[in-house]
């Protein structure tokens, strides 16, 4: 039904373009100037007052301008033009223009209609000169800066190959779920969300394949045996590696010597030893190491502070001392109280 | 039929109803149950142009009835405005916090203090939908809140959990908006007691369980396909997210009894330290976004004695919070957003002792995913009434929590009444806060 009157509204339209049935200045401009140019005119002609919501429609330039979120007219669309959409809202719509009198009649809205289908032509009507006050301050300007690990990430996958939609559905495999780490970018974030319980060294295998491409890996809570860090050390690019909760020794560790950009190493929780110290502190750009929970010594961790004093070395939580009664010592798997 | 909607009926279809058509087809395409495991990488084909993240989660402190600025991360050291508040220095240099923070004072070095917000609502139902959805409340539309287009923009990460989730009970409740009703939070009442009846009755086996929604499938399908509506994909979407948690792996997440009890003691014995606690567990399990709130800031009386005990719980909360998330490598990409509706009053209110709404001039706070720690942006007059350098409004509040997600703040997404909208409104990231 919409449709069809929409059908003969169309042909309701005149076919010849050269013979325009609206006239902008005797038929278009008096509905402006009546109903909206009160509010939506250049501030010094009305006592300073900013036009409302940053739209002037005093002038061909400032009408065709539109407001910071866009054009308020499309030529040729009225569907797509919000200055006719909002004059055409029911009367109860608090967006309807103009907000506080009579809604524009169906004669008044169905000239702007067709002045728009018509292509909106202003005839030889300019007004108000585009070189009056703008209806906004200019737009906040946000500042270029990438934040760092975005440059570093550019920086990391200039020039690599992205991988064919083929080449990623083999190295994902089952479980492992591969993203661009930002769109468009050659490198891949790896990560096995709610499959971590289920994730072995099996599923690290298929990412070989990958491995030139691999810029983020999560491992965390994952299944997976020292055996899986062979498939990591193929992966040269690899900025981050997180290896928190699972059961990766020494003896894993020791795989991760090549790596020759690791930014992040998460071993959290890892059952990993002071025999690993000597590894992490060979990474050369080693940023940050976790190894809270870990089996890391003191004297460990005062180690590797030693080798590597430019290493954040996180070795326990600044966690606030209980309350009361509780002791600050307490083994952080001991004393559970019964469920409140 | 009145004259207007039959005008308007002969006048052919506006945007809002030719598009609303449209929208109506089109919206569910990216809540769409994503299939294998590559279906993911599709999402950056998508329409929607997400850029660069620095952040993959977010947790939503929520802060409720107005925070004074003064007596917590904004205080003004000899300020007639002040009060008997007193102030103490951080671990960050340019940071003080008041006396009611002695444990956050030392990890202010994790988080970036905005003291140059700005807002116009001053009433707490409109300043917290403001807050909420970037959005002046008004009668005709829902809008979402961030949590919200979140879920629907990139997709939630674990697809068994609700990617949204609301802890404690606030006046306002962040919502999905005009978005499918998948997209509003999962509430969460009590941290303490977790999901409710989210496991399958004894009475029930897995089989006659599972024969039983077999048989509510072969019902509904044909009724789906006849009504594709919003409404009917809200009822079976339901369903399908009930089970799909029931039978998830990471149920676990939303117990609480299973943490060690220093670790339930550091966070404070309450519910919003204990809140906090679930956030973590949640955000372990790549949950994208958990809001916590923490009501009671609406302090238009006795201001100074109620600090005594509105602050030291949160104080709590939060630095342990922070800590545990550093501790884990996870403040790397969990962003931690403190927020409120508004400010109050640097004027005292000398007949109750209080302070009263000030959306004029705030405080907000910003912590790990990707956010500059120790920094603090913006300025207020010696007294704190007036922003004096770079303003933050609310919406380039949300729309700097946006950027970190990767979320495109000058991209339109209809609504399905077809009007456009933008995840923070008019809002413009500050780039600025970022390492």
């Amino acid at each position: 039904m919409q449709l069809h009157l929409f059908a003969q509204a169309l042909l309701a339209l005149p076919v010849g373009a050269d013979a325009p049935a609206v006239d902008f200045r005797t038929e278009v401009l008096p509905i402006l100037k009546a109903r909206c140019i009160e509010c939506h005119q250049d501030s010094a002609t009305n006592g300073g007052k900013r036009p409302k919501g940053g739209l002037r429609l005093d002038g061909k330039h400032w009408i065709l301008a539109g407001t910071r979120s866009g054009p308020v007219i499309v030529p040729g669309d009225p569907s797509k033009s919000i200055l006719y959409e909002l004059v055409s809202l029911p009367a109860d719509d608090l967006d309807r223009m103009p907000p506080e009198s009579a809604a524009l009649s169906p004669a008044e809205v169905r000239t702007l209609r067709t002045w728009i289908t018509e292509g909106a032509n202003f005839g030889t009507w300019v007004g108000a000169p585009a070189s009056g006050n703008a209806p906004n301050p200019a737009p906040k300007k946000p500042s270029g800066k990438l934040p760092q690990l975005i440059r570093e990430l550019m920086q990391l996958g200039d020039g690599l190959k992205p991988l064919s939609t083929d080449q990623l559905r083999s190295a994902s495999g089952e479980r492992a779920k591969l993203l661009p780490v930002y769109p468009g970018s050659p490198l891949l974030s790896v990560a096995f969300p709610s499959q971590q319980g289920r994730t072995s060294s099996r599923d690290i295998a298929s990412l070989s394949s990958a491995a030139a491409n691999i810029a983020i890996l999560d491992l965390g809570r994952t299944r997976i045996a020292n055996d899986a860090l062979k498939t990591v050390a193929k992966m040269p690019l690899l900025l981050k590696l997180d290896l928190r909760q699972t059961n990766i020794t020494d003896a894993g560790i020791q795989h991760l010597r090549g790596l020759s950009h690791l930014q992040t190493l998460n071993l959290f929780s890892a059952p990993v030893s002071d025999a690993s110290i000597e590894t992490i502190a060979g990474l050369p750009m080693l940023k940050t190491v976790y190894l809270w929970q870990s089996k890391v010594s003191a004297g460990g961790i005062a180690q590797l502070r030693k080798l590597r004093p430019d290493l954040r070395v996180v070795a326990e939580a600044n966690l606030p001392a209980p309350e009361r009664g509780g002791q600050v010592g307490d083994d952080a798997n001991g004393g559970r109280r019964q469920r409140r | 039929m009145n004259l207007k909607g039959h005008f308007r009926q002969q006048d052919g279809p506006t945007r809002r109803t030719f598009v609303s058509g449209m929208a109506a087809s089109l919206f569910g395409v990216g809540a769409m149950p994503l299939a294998g495991p590559l279906a993911a990488a599709t999402r950056w084909d998508d329409a929607i142009p997400l850029h660069h993240a620095t952040a993959k989660r977010v947790i939503y402190l929520f802060l409720a009835g107005g925070m004074s600025q003064l007596d917590t991360f904004s205080p003004k050291p000899g300020a007639a405005t002040q009060g008997p508040t007193e102030s103490i220095q951080s671990n960050a240099e340019d940071v003080l916090v008041s006396q009611h923070f002695p444990l956050m004072a030392r990890h202010m070095d994790k988080v970036c203090v905005i003291e140059s917000m700005n807002s116009k609502q001053g009433a707490h139902a409109q300043g917290q939908y403001h807050m909420h959805t970037s959005y002046e409340l008004r009668g005709t539309t829902s809008h979402p809140s961030l949590g919200a287009w979140l879920n629907y923009m990139a997709g939630p990460v674990n697809e068994t959990l609700p990617g949204h989730i609301a802890i404690n009970n606030g006046r306002y409740h962040a919502s999905g908006g005009f978005l499918e009703s998948k997209h509003m939070p999962l509430p969460i009442g009590s941290a303490v007691d977790g999901l409710q009846h989210s496991a399958r009755s004894e009475r029930v086996s897995e089989r006659s369980f599972d024969q039983r929604m077999a048989r509510l499938r072969q019902m509904n399908d044909a009724f789906r396909g006849r009504y594709d509506t919003k409404e009917v994909r809200a009822y079976s979407d339901m369903y399908d997210q009930a089970i799909a948690l029931m039978d998830s792996q990471d149920l676990d997440a939303f117990d609480i009894s299973k943490e060690p009890q220093t670790i339930r003691d550091a966070y404070g014995d309450d519910p919003f330290g204990q809140g906090c606690l679930l956030a973590r567990r949640l955000i372990e399990h790549d949950v994208r976004f958990i809001e916590v709130v923490n009501d009671g800031w609406d302090t238009h009386a006795d201001n100074f004695e109620r600090m005594d005990d509105l602050c030291p719980p949160v104080d709590r909360a939060i630095s342990a919070l922070l800590a545990d998330l550093d501790a884990r490598g996870l403040l790397e990409d969990t962003l931690v957003v403190l927020a409120t509706e508004f400010g109050r009053s640097p004027r005292i209110n000398t007949v109750r002792t209080g302070r009263d709404h000030y959306p004029k001039a705030f405080t907000c706070l910003l912590a790990g995913g990707g956010i500059q720690g120790g920094l603090k942006h913006g300025k207020t007059d010696a007294e704190g009434h007036e922003v004096i350098e770079d303003m933050v409004t609310v919406e380039d509040f949300n729309a700097t929590i946006a950027y970190a997600l990767g979320l495109p703040t000058e991209h339109d997404m209809y609504s399905p009444a077809g009007r456009p909208f933008r995840v923070a409104h008019k809002g413009v990231p500050v780039k600025a806060l970022f390492a």
